[in-house]
C-alpha cells in the first residue's frame, strides 16, 4: 500500500516537474492523466475519460501580482495528474457570506474550504454539503494515509461534512512571556516555565514584574484571548458549542455547565485579582490589538495565546523578543479543530470526481506548495532538498518583490507536505505529527451536537454569553456579583434544555460506537 | 364621479383615451424607476417567505417546509427583549429629534453667511464625517475614550486632577456618547437637505417681511420654518419607517462590543447579530428583518394617516 | 437689500457656531490623518495623539506596494460612481416628478409602491439569487452598478416632496398653456428649478456609490475588477487575520502595521473626494432665486 502511494507520488512529481514551464498541454496531459486516475481513482480504464470541470474555491489573503500564473500552474498540475480542469475561485479571508451565497444559489462549486467561522451544523442541516462518508470509503488513499482511522472524524451523526486541515488537533492555551523582562525582574520560572504549575503561580511573577517595570502592561492582548474568555482548549470538550461541556473529557462523559465549574470560577476570580492589582490592561475587555502586536510594540510583558510545539520560536519571530511559554492546559483531542476543513458542495455535478481530486490534493506536496508559497524556483526555493524541507526566497527576491506568498498554512489541506520556511525548526512536521499522535482523546471525539432543533435557545444563549464572558474574562467586572447573574441568565435562556439534549445525543452516539 | 357615471359609454371611452393620452408621458417617465424597483426589490421580496420556513438549500426557498412563527421566537424568548426594544426606539427618537433641531439650526446659520467662500467651507465640513466609515469612527472614539491612553483621560481629566474614567464599562455615559457620535456623523445629511429646502424658499417673502420691519428671528419663525415644513415632515416620516432599525456599526463597533454596556447599547440589530453569529440561520435572520420592517411600516402608516388628515399634500402616499 | 444691525449680529452668531461645528468635525479627522502617519509601536504603546513622537510612512508603503492595483481600483470606483450617480438621479428625478404631478391617476398607489421598497426587502440571499441566476451580473461592471444602489426610495420621496412644494403650480399651468408637454416641463422647468435638491441627491447617491463595498464583495470574485472600498476592506480583513495570533503556518513573520494601517486605509478611501470636492463646490451655490425665474 505504502509503496504504491510512494510510486504514485513519484510519478506525480515527475510528471509535474516535466510539465512545469511547458505551456503546451497536449503532450504530457495523457500521461499525467493516466498517472492520476490510476493513483487517485484506483479504477482502471478511466484514462480515456473526459477531464472533469471542477470548481475549486480557496482563500487568497492578498492581491498578488502573480496570482494568474500560480493559478495556471495549479490548473496544469491538476489536469496532468488527476485529469481535472480546474476552475479556481478565490475568496478573501472572511468569506463566509460568499460561500453561503454560492452554496445557496446553483453556482458551480465542487470543493470548498469551511472556515472556523462556518456554521457547520447549519450547513449540514440546510443541505449545503455532500456526505463524504461513502466517498471516503471508496476513494480515500492519501487521506487515509494522513489520518488513518480518524479520516471521518469531522462528522455530525453519520454525516461526514469535511476532511480536516492537517494541523494540531487541539488548541491548548498558554501564557507567553518576554524572557528579558523575566530576567530583568529577577524571576526564574525555568527554561520552559516548568517551575510554574498552576495559573495562580503567575501572581508572584506578575507582582515582581509590575514592581520592577511599573509603566509596563503586565498582561494584555485581544479581548477573546484570556484564560477565562477563550473558547478553545482548556482541557475540556465543548461538543461544538459553549453550552454544556465535558469537564473531564478523557474519563467522564457527563455534560456540565462550564460557567458553573470550579475551573472557570477560579479563572475569572484570578483575572479579577490581577485586574484589581493593576496587572491587566485596562481596556482588555474591548481590545482588538492582539498580544503579539502589543508585545512587538514593546509595552507588554505577557499575553494568553494558543500554544503548540515550537510556540516559543513562533513567538520570538512574531514579537522580536525571546519568549518563555507556560502551557496551562493539557491538550486533548476534541472537535474544536475539525470544525474547519475541506468539503464538497452540494452543487457539485460529480462528487466522486471531486473526492478523487481532494484525495490527490492531500498527497500532492506540489499542489499544497503552490497554494501556500507559489511556484518553486520563482516564489520560493528549497534550500537543501536532500536534507530537509526548508524553503526560502529565491535569490534577489524578498517580501516586497515576491509575486505570490500566502503564508497561511492553516488554510491549506495538508501543510505537513509543504515546505517549512527558513528560520523554523526543520523537524517541525515530525514534531507536530508526534504531538498529535500522542495526544489524549476526548470520549466524545467525533461527536458534534446537532442543535438544529434548538436554534432559538442557542441564539439567546449566544447573546447572553457575549454579554458576560468578555467582561468577566478580562477581570473588569466583579465575579462575585456577575457570575451568578451570568448563570441565572443562561438557565433562563434554556441552558438546561441544551445540556439535556446534548447528553441524550452523546449517550446515543457512545452507545452506537460501542455497539 | 357622479357626472361621469351618467355619461354614455362612448363618451366614457373617449374620456379614458384622453386621460391616457394626457398621462402616458408621465408614466413613461416613471417606467425606468418602477421597473428597477420591481427587479431590485419586488422579485427578491418573495424570498421573505423564508422567514416562515425551515430553509433547505437542496429544495430551495419556496419548497422548504413551513415552520410557522418559530423563526421569530428568538426575538422574544430572551429576557432582554424589553431592553433591546426600548433602546432601539428611544435612541432612534432621540436621533430624529436632535438631527432635526440641529440640522435646521445649522442650515439656517449656513444660509445666513454672506461670504460665499466660508459658506462652502461650512457646508462641506458638516458633511465630512459622513465620509468616514463607522468602524473608523469607532477607532477615533476609542482614541478619545481609551482608559490607559485616551485623550480625555490623559489630556483632560488627569491634568485637571480628576480621576480617569473607565469609559467602556460605565453605562451612564453611553446614552450621551452615542447621541453625540450619531449627531456628529449624520447631522450633515439632514442639514444639507434643509439647506436645499431653504434655497427653494421664495426670496420675495423675505423682502416683504423686511419691508414690514420683521427681524431675523421673526423671519425664521414665520417664513423659514413654515416653508420648510413639508421637507421636515417628509424627513421625519421617512425616519419613522426606520425607527425599529438601528445603525449596527454605531451600537456594535463604537462601544467596542463591551458586554458591561449592553443594557444601554444593545439594540435589535446587535442582538440579532450576536444571537445568529454562530448559527447562520437564514430563516431567523429574515424573520428579524421582517419584524423590524413590519413595525416601521405600521408606525409610518399611522403617522402618515395623521399627516394626511391635516395636509394631504405632505403625506407620503 | 438693506442689512440691519440685527442681521449683522445674527451673521456673527452664525459664524461663531459654524466655526465651532467645523472644528468639532475637522479635529477628529486630523487625528485620523496624524495617526495614519504615526509609528505603529508608538500607537499601540501610547495611544493616538495629535503630536506623535515618532512618525512613519510604513502603512502607506504597505498599501502602495502594489500601487497599480490601488490606482486601478480607484478608476473602477470613479467610473461606477459617475455612471451610477447619473442613472440614479435621472431615474429618480423622473419618477419623483411624475409622482409630484397633481391629478396623476394612481398617484397614491405608485407612491406606496415606491415607499414600500424602503421598508421591505428580501434580504441578501434572494437579492443575490435574482442578480446572479436571473440577470447574470456576477463579475461584470453591472454587478457593481445595479444592485441596491441605482435608485433609492428615500431619495425619490425627498425629491417628490421638493418638486411638489417648492415649484409653484402656477409655473406648470403657465407652461401647459404655452403648449409644453410633460417632457419639456421636466427638462426645462423641473430640472433647473429643482437644482438644489437634485444636487443634494446627486451628492448622496455619489457617496453611496463611492462608499459601497458590498456589491464588490458579493458580485465580483475577480480581484482585478474590485472597486477601491472592496479592495481596502479586503486588505484590512487579510491583515486582521495575519496579525491575529497563533497561525501555525510555518512561515516567516511579516510585521504589518495593523493599527496605523486602519487609519491610512480610511484616509486613502477619501483622498480622491477631498481632491474632487472643490470642483463640485460650484454646483453647491445657493440654489436659484425662484422670484427671478418667475419674473
Amino acid at each position: 500500500m505504502k509503496k504504491r502511494i510512494l510510486a504514485f507520488l513519484l510519478t506525480a512529481v515527475m510528471a509535474a516537474s516535466a510539465f512545469a514551464g511547458c505551456s503546451s498541454k497536449g503532450e504530457s496531459a495523457p500521461e499525467g492523466g493516466q498517472a492520476g486516475s490510476s493513483g487517485a481513482a484506483g479504477a482502471g480504464g478511466e484514462a480515456a475519460e473526459e477531464p472533469y470541470d471542477l470548481t475549486f474555491m480557496y482563500i487568497v489573503g492578498g492581491d498578488y501580482p502573480d496570482q494568474a500564473e500560480v493559478e495556471q500552474a495549479m490548473k496544469d498540475l491538476a489536469l496532468a495528474e488527476v485529469n481535472v480542469n480546474l476552475n479556481i475561485v478565490t475568496v478573501p479571508s472572511s468569506y463566509e457570506n460568499q460561500l453561503m451565497l454560492m452554496l445557496s444559489s446553483n453556482e458551480a462549486l465542487d470543493v470548498c474550504p469551511l472556515g472556523v467561522q462556518s456554521n457547520v451544523v447549519s450547513y449540514v442541516a440546510n443541505g449545503y454539503l455532500e456526505d463524504l462518508g461513502p466517498l471516503l470509503d471508496k476513494y480515500a488513499k492519501n487521506i487515509k494515509e494522513v489520518y488513518g482511522d480518524e479520516m471521518k472524524i469531522a462528522s455530525m451523526g453519520d454525516f461526514v461534512y469535511a476532511i480536516p486541515m492537517n494541523k494540531e488537533r487541539d488548541y491548548a492555551g498558554g501564557i507567553i512571556m518576554r524572557k528579558d523582562i523575566l530576567d530583568g525582574a529577577g524571576v526564574d520560572v525555568g527554561e520552559n516555565a516548568e517551575k510554574l504549575k498552576t495559573l495562580s503561580d503567575l501572581t508572584p511573577v506578575f507582582a515582581a514584574v509590575h514592581e520592577k517595570y511599573p509603566d509596563m502592561t503586565v498582561f494584555g492582548g485581544d479581548y477573546a484571548y484570556t484564560p477565562a474568555s477563550i473558547h478553545y482548549g482548556r482541557s475540556i470538550d465543548n461538543l461544538g458549542s459553549e453550552f454544556g461541556v465535558l469537564l473531564d473529557p478523557v474519563n467522564d462523559s457527563t455534560v456540565s455547565n462550564w460557567y458553573e465549574s470550579d475551573k472557570y470560577r477560579e479563572r475569572v476570580e484570578l483575572m479579577r485579582e490581577w485586574y484589581l492589582a493593576g496587572y491587566v490592561q485596562k481596556d482588555l475587555a474591548t481590545s482588538t490589538d492582539s498580544g503579539t502586536t502589543q508585545m512587538r510594540a514593546g509595552n507588554l510583558f505577557c499575553d494568553f495565546d494558543l500554544v503548540k510545539p515550537y510556540r516559543d520560536v513562533e513567538a520570538e519571530q512574531a514579537t522580536g523578543f525571546e519568549c518563555v511559554v507556560f502551557n496551562i492546559d493539557e491538550p486533548i483531542k476534541n472537535m474544536g479543530t475539525v470544525l474547519d476543513g475541506w468539503s464538497i458542495a452540494h452543487n457539485s455535478k460529480d462528487p466522486e470526481r471531486a473526492m478523487q481530486f481532494l484525495d490527490w490534493v492531500y498527497g500532492s506536496a506540489e499542489f499544497n506548495n503552490l497554494m501556500n508559497w507559489g511556484i518553486e524556483g520563482k516564489h520560493f526555493v528549497y534550500t537543501n532538498k536532500a536534507e530537509n524541507n526548508l524553503i526560502a526566497f529565491p535569490e534577489g527576491i524578498n517580501m516586497d518583490t515576491v509575486g505570490y506568498h500566502q503564508n497561511r498554512g492553516w488554510e491549506i489541506p495538508n501543510q505537513f507536505l509543504a515546505g517549512i520556511w527558513e528560520g523554523n525548526p526543520a523537524d517541525l512536521w515530525d514534531v507536530m505529527t508526534e504531538y498529535n499522535s500522542t495526544m489524549k482523546k476526548s470520549l466524545a471525539y467525533g461527536f458534534l451536537f446537532n442543535g438544529v432543533e434548538f436554534e432559538t435557545e442557542l441564539a439567546t444563549l449566544n447573546s447572553v454569553r457575549e454579554k458576560y464572558v468578555y467582561a468577566l474574562g478580562s477581570g473588569s467586572v466583579d465575579p462575585a456579583t456577575e457570575l451568578p447573574k451570568f448563570n441565572e441568565e443562561l438557565y433562563a435562556a434554556g441552558l438546561e434544555k441544551i445540556m439535556q439534549a446534548k447528553q441524550e445525543q452523546l449517550d446515543a452516539w457512545l452507545a452506537k460506537k460501542q455497539g | 364621479m357622479k357626472q361621469s357615471s351618467t355619461l354614455p359609454p362612448e363618451r366614457k371611452a373617449q374620456r379614458r383615451r384622453n386621460k391616457l393620452k394626457k398621462w402616458a408621458p408621465a408614466y413613461l417617465l416613471m417606467l425606468p424607476g418602477v421597473v428597477y424597483f420591481f427587479i431590485n426589490n419586488y422579485i427578491p421580496i418573495t424570498g421573505l417567505v423564508v422567514a416562515f420556513k425551515k430553509y433547505r438549500v437542496d429544495t430551495g426557498i419556496y419548497l422548504s417546509p413551513w415552520v410557522g412563527l418559530k423563526n421569530f421566537e428568538f426575538l422574544f424568548a430572551t429576557n432582554d427583549a424589553f431592553v433591546i426594544t426600548r433602546n432601539t426606539l428611544l435612541y432612534n427618537l432621540a436621533f430624529i429629534l436632535v438631527n432635526m433641531v440641529l440640522g435646521i439650526a445649522f442650515a439656517i446659520f449656513i444660509c445666513e453667511v454672506s461670504n460665499k467662500w466660508l459658506k462652502k467651507i461650512y457646508q462641506s465640513a458638516i458633511l465630512f464625517p459622513f465620509l468616514i466609515s463607522i468602524i473608523i469612527v469607532s477607532y477615533i472614539v476609542f482614541a478619545f475614550l481609551s482608559v490607559d491612553n485616551g485623550l480625555i483621560n490623559k489630556s483632560l481629566l488627569e491634568p485637571l486632577g480628576m480621576d480617569s474614567v473607565a469609559w467602556y464599562t460605565e453605562q451612564k455615559y453611553w446614552p450621551a456618547i452615542l447621541i453625540i457620535v450619531n449627531t456628529w456623523k449624520t447631522v450633515g445629511y439632514s442639514c444639507i437637505l434643509y439647506i436645499a429646502g431653504i434655497a427653494g424658499i421664495d426670496r420675495a417673502l423675505y423682502e416683504a417681511a423686511e419691508i414690514d420691519g420683521a427681524g431675523k428671528l421673526r423671519q425664521i419663525c414665520s417664513i423659514t420654518i413654515p416653508c420648510l415644513m413639508p421637507t421636515i415632515i417628509t424627513i421625519v416620516l421617512l425616519n419613522i419607517g426606520h425607527v425599529f432599525y438601528a445603525n449596527f456599526g454605531l451600537f456594535y463597533q463604537v462601544p467596542m462590543n463591551s458586554g458591561a454596556l449592553f443594557d444601554v447599547t444593545n439594540v435589535i440589530d446587535t442582538y440579532v447579530y450576536r444571537a445568529l453569529l454562530k448559527i447562520g440561520n437564514i430563516g431567523m435572520a429574515s424573520a428579524a428583518g421582517f419584524y423590524q420592517s413590519l413595525v416601521g411600516f405600521i408606525l409610518v402608516l399611522v403617522s402618515n394617516g395623521i399627516v394626511r388628515r391635516f395636509s394631504r399634500e405632505n403625506a407620503l402616499f | 437689500m438693506i442689512r440691519t444691525r440685527g442681521d449683522k449680529t445674527f451673521e456673527a452668531v452664525s459664524h461663531i457656531v459654524m466655526i465651532l461645528v467645523t472644528l468639532c468635525v475637522i479635529l477628529p479627522f486630523i487625528l485620523l490623518v496624524v495617526s495614519s502617519f504615526t509609528d505603529e509601536s508608538e500607537l499601540v504603546a501610547h495611544g493616538y495623539s495629535f503630536f506623535p513622537k515618532k512618525l512613519s510612512l510604513e502603512s502607506y508603503r504597505y498599501l502602495f506596494k502594489k500601487g497599480g492595483s490601488i490606482m486601478r481600483a480607484y478608476g473602477t470606483t470613479i467610473l461606477v460612481t459617475l455612471v451610477g450617480t447619473a442613472l440614479h438621479v435621472t431615474m429618480g428625478s423622473m419618477l419623483a416628478f411624475a409622482l409630484s404631478m397633481k391629478g396623476l391617476p394612481g398617484k397614491r398607489f405608485w407612491s406606496f409602491y415606491v415607499f414600500f421598497t424602503m421598508l421591505f426587502n428580501g434580504g441578501l440571499v434572494p437579492t443575490y439569487l435574482t442578480y446572479t441566476n436571473m440577470l447574470h451580473v456576477k463579475n461584470t461592471f453591472f454587478g457593481l452598478l445595479v444592485p441596491n444602489l441605482m435608485l433609492c426610495a428615500i431619495h425619490v420621496l425627498l425629491m417628490r416632496s421638493y418638486f411638489s412644494t417648492s415649484i409653484p403650480d402656477a409655473i406648470y399651468e403657465a407652461a401647459e398653456i404655452d403648449g409644453a408637454g410633460i417632457f419639456t416641463i421636466y427638462s426645462r422647468i423641473v430640472l433647473p428649478l429643482g437644482k438644489p435638491i437634485i444636487v443634494t441627491i446627486s451628492l448622496f447617491a455619489g457617496l453611496d456609490y463611492w462608499n459601497d463595498w458590498l456589491n464588490g464583495l458579493y458580485f465580483i470574485s475577480d480581484q482585478k475588477k474590485y472597486g477601491i472600498q472592496t479592495m481596502l476592506f479586503r486588505i484590512l480583513e487579510d491583515i486582521r487575520v495575519l496579525a491575529s495570533a497563533s497561525l501555525g503556518s510555518a512561515g516567516m513573520n511579516i510585521k504589518i502595521p495593523s493599527v496605523s494601517i486602519r487609519m491610512a486605509i480610511a484616509f486613502v478611501a477619501i483622498i480622491p473626494i477631498i481632491i474632487i470636492y472643490p470642483f463640485l463646490q460650484k454646483y453647491f451655490q445657493d440654489g436659484i432665486a425662484l422670484g427671478a425665474v418667475k419674473g
